[in-house]
């Protein structure tokens, strides 16, 4: 293996990337399938597909180490600490463009899925506001240590008018300004619904849920345990089509084979599945739920749990469980009965179940 | 028009089982007329790392005896004065005679990677990167062929994959066990997420068991090794006489990775190798109607020169390939890595890529 040069070093091969991505990978892939805050990397994984940034956008594929810890240390808080972290963020500026936006010249792509996709939602505010917000958003500039700050001479201070209110908005000021917006909280439920629920309930039920989230002043841990209570999620079980690093995680997890085939396997497997973890294909993140529905995709979900299955190195490094109980499954297997001693074949059994793949 | 890819298609499964069916179609409306033309290709990867230096082996070479106290083999059908085949592949020396079959010698990468899986994604992209689109699929859009690219071998193959043409993995199972059948979409219940997965693979099984209706029947009198190979083999014969044979045809063969007895694990490999080639030949020589056909059997690595304490060989450098089929000008391709000369790890250097491997196959 070549050394690689440093990351500032210009046209440094895009090799020297690729295996720092992989890496980061293969690690990620660990800590969801066995890292001691497994939940919580559930988590940030969630939000990564919320906030979404790709390794191929970035020079130094350590930046989504820093986003990953923004995010962590946001999930305690509100959505508003969350935005806020987000949008101060290297590498979720650098994948939108944020460092080209000057005062001079701004370059609305931040400002624009600001509004559409991480805040208000379509049709909830005009092409105005995002030219104001644009301006605010005007002057990051990455420092020596990888941070961002404000550049005096690149931000815009004079007043913006966004959504009816004219101040010298700047980026904590827009982000705590756009968290005040009922819509913000209704678009965030409806985008993390069909993650963590399934189908979108009526549209009287989703304002209302919306409106306590706001009365619980957006709180993250809030959002998540209502979620989990509701009765849609009780009564949904088994009714979501998880994503691809989920049920790969679990699978990993079923086995308890941290040999390094097993991580090279899965994350090849991924790819095909059309979920290579921090490579999401659009900014609006990776597919959710009954989006998963293809023939190519669901082939290549079964064929990579089957590929793991079958490697001897990852299968002499496994550490299963006694029996398998009916309870690591929503909703009754098709093909297989549990409780049942996890052999090699019961294992490919259910790996092959389509509801192995349900949540 | 071209065809959409399979393996490119987002959100319509529905789509892509339909793509399905106009490759089924078009091999049912080909079914009555003899196709001879189009080639197929056939590879067959022999997973875990094959012993090239106990498969075509250099039997008087001091190097190669003293590396191998136990290992060392002395007998076997003869190839050259100072070539011999594993005895469990005696079987084949017939049809290397009769120009049927051929050896690529020294195959490997400048910079062997001792790891299966990256040397493996070496090989199905034909690049020491091991990315990118995989090396049939690249030269089937080379061809300007729409595939499809069939797998059979269990966990399929990347190298099918990432072109524009279909990719179908095939298990031998789902075209010939009347029983295998997908859990029925009704089994789904109020379950509507269930109900649409099952749907989908319900219409895909669908459109395996009409192909199942255009495979052409077994030649009789084919002696199949018992076992997975076997049925793989006579899985792709059936397929080059459908009349509408797939170019690229993908079959593997595993329990090569012999680190500990490798005496008696190699040559039971070896011989399963042998009898299922042999039916094989046999079978295409009784196909009437069928294309060219050139098969092409290969390994992620060789193993290390010098036997470890288990009675094994551990991860090694290059290592043979095997070519069965209807135009073999050569007898061997490339030459036998000198055992005097060898690597920082005190193995044989390789003589050609397996991307000059490829490149010689595919112009046959």
């Amino acid at each position: 293996m070549t050394a690689c040069p440093p990351i500032s070093t210009p046209q440094r091969p895009f090799d020297c990337k690729r295996r720092e991505a992989r890496a980061l990978q293969a690690r990620w892939l660990e800590q969801l399938s066995f890292g001691e805050r497994r939940e919580e990397d559930g988590l940030i994984q969630l939000w990564l597909g919320i906030f979404p940034v790709s390794w191929r956008q970035l020079k130094d594929v350590r930046m989504l180490d820093g986003q990953i810890q923004a995010i962590r240390s946001s999930l305690q808080g509100s959505f508003t600490d969350l935005l806020g972290a987000m949008v101060q963020d290297a590498a979720l500026q650098i994948s939108l463009n944020g460092l080209a936006n000057h005062r001079g010249n701004p370059n609305e792509n931040l400002a624009r899925e600001l509004l559409e996709l991480f805040s208000l939602g379509e049709g909830n505010y005009s092409e105005r506001d995002v030219i104001e917000s644009a301006r605010a958003l005007t002057g990051y500039r990455m420092g020596p240590d990888g941070q961002l700050f404000i550049d005096p001479r690149r931000h815009d201070d004079s007043p913006k008018t966004i959504l009816g209110k004219t101040d010298r908005f700047d980026g904590p000021r827009l982000v705590n300004w756009l968290c005040q917006q009922p819509s913000t909280a209704h678009n965030i439920v409806q985008r993390l619904w069909p993650r963590l629920v399934g189908s979108l309930p009526a549209p009287q039920r989703l304002q209302a849920f919306s409106r306590s989230w706001i009365g619980a002043g957006l709180s993250l841990p809030w959002l998540m345990r209502e979620f989990r209570r509701s009765p849609e999620a009780r009564a949904g079980r088994g009714q979501r089509l998880e994503d691809p690093i989920s049920v790969v995680a679990r699978s990993l997890a079923l086995l308890g084979s941290r040999h390094p085939d097993a991580f090279a396997i899965s994350q090849q497997a991924l790819t095909r599945m059309g979920q290579e973890p921090f490579d999401p294909p659009s900014v609006k993140g990776w597919p959710v739920n009954e989006q998963w529905l293809s023939l190519r995709w669901l082939q290549a979900r079964k064929r990579g749990l089957q590929a793991l299955l079958a490697d001897e190195e990852v299968w002499a490094a496994r550490h299963l469980p006694p029996g398998l109980t009916p309870s690591i499954v929503p909703i009754p297997l098709i093909t297989l009965e549990l409780p049942a001693t996890p052999t090699r074949e019961i294992l490919g059994l259910l790996f092959a179940d389509p509801v192995w793949q349900l949540a | 028009m071209k065809r959409r890819p399979f393996l490119h298609l987002g959100a319509g499964g529905f789509a892509s089982v339909l793509a399905v069916s106009a490759w089924l179609d078009a091999l049912s409306a080909h079914a009555a007329a003899p196709a001879t033309s189009g080639k197929v290709l056939v590879w067959l990867e022999l997973r875990g790392g094959n012993d090239g230096l106990n498969t075509v082996i250099p039997f008087r070479d001091p190097i190669y005896q003293q590396a191998r106290p136990t290992l060392a083999l002395n007998e076997g059908p003869a190839l050259t004065r100072e070539l011999i085949l594993h005895p469990a592949l005696a079987p084949l020396q017939p049809h290397w005679k009769a120009r049927r079959m051929a050896f690529a010698l020294g195959v490997g990468w400048p910079k062997p990677n001792r790891s299966h899986f990256k040397a493996m994604d070496q090989w199905a992209t034909a690049s020491p990167s091991g990315a990118g689109m995989g090396w049939l699929a690249n030269a089937l859009d080379q061809r300007g062929s729409s595939g499809p690219l069939v797998a059979l071998g269990p966990s399929g193959s990347t190298a099918l994959e990432g072109g524009r043409g279909l990719a179908l993995q095939i298990a031998p199972a789902m075209l010939l066990d009347q029983e295998v059948q997908p859990a029925n979409p009704s089994r789904a219940g109020n379950n509507r997420v269930l109900r649409r997965m099952l749907e989908m693979e319900w219409l895909g099984s669908q459109e395996i068991q009409r192909l199942r209706r255009v495979l052409a029947p077994l030649p009789s009198g084919l002696d199949l090794p018992r076992g997975g190979l076997g049925q793989q083999v006579a899985l792709a014969l059936r397929l080059i006489g459908s009349g509408a044979a797939p170019p690229v045809i993908q079959m593997a063969q595993s329990g090569y990775d012999t680190h500990a007895a490798q005496g008696t694990r190699h040559a039971r490999v070896l011989k399963e190798l042998a009898d299922a080639l042999v039916a094989f030949d046999r079978g295409l020589q009784l196909l009437t109607r069928r294309p060219q056909v050139t098969l092409l059997a290969t390994s992620e690595f060789g193993r290390r020169l010098r036997q470890n304490e288990s009675g094994g060989t551990d991860h090694g450098s290059s290592s043979i390939g095997l070519l069965l089929g209807d135009h073999l000008p050569h007898p061997f391709l490339g030459s036998y890595p000198s055992l005097s000369q060898r690597d920082d790890r005190g193995d044989p250097l390789s003589s050609m890529s397996p991307a000059e491997l490829y490149q010689h196959v595919l112009s046959l």
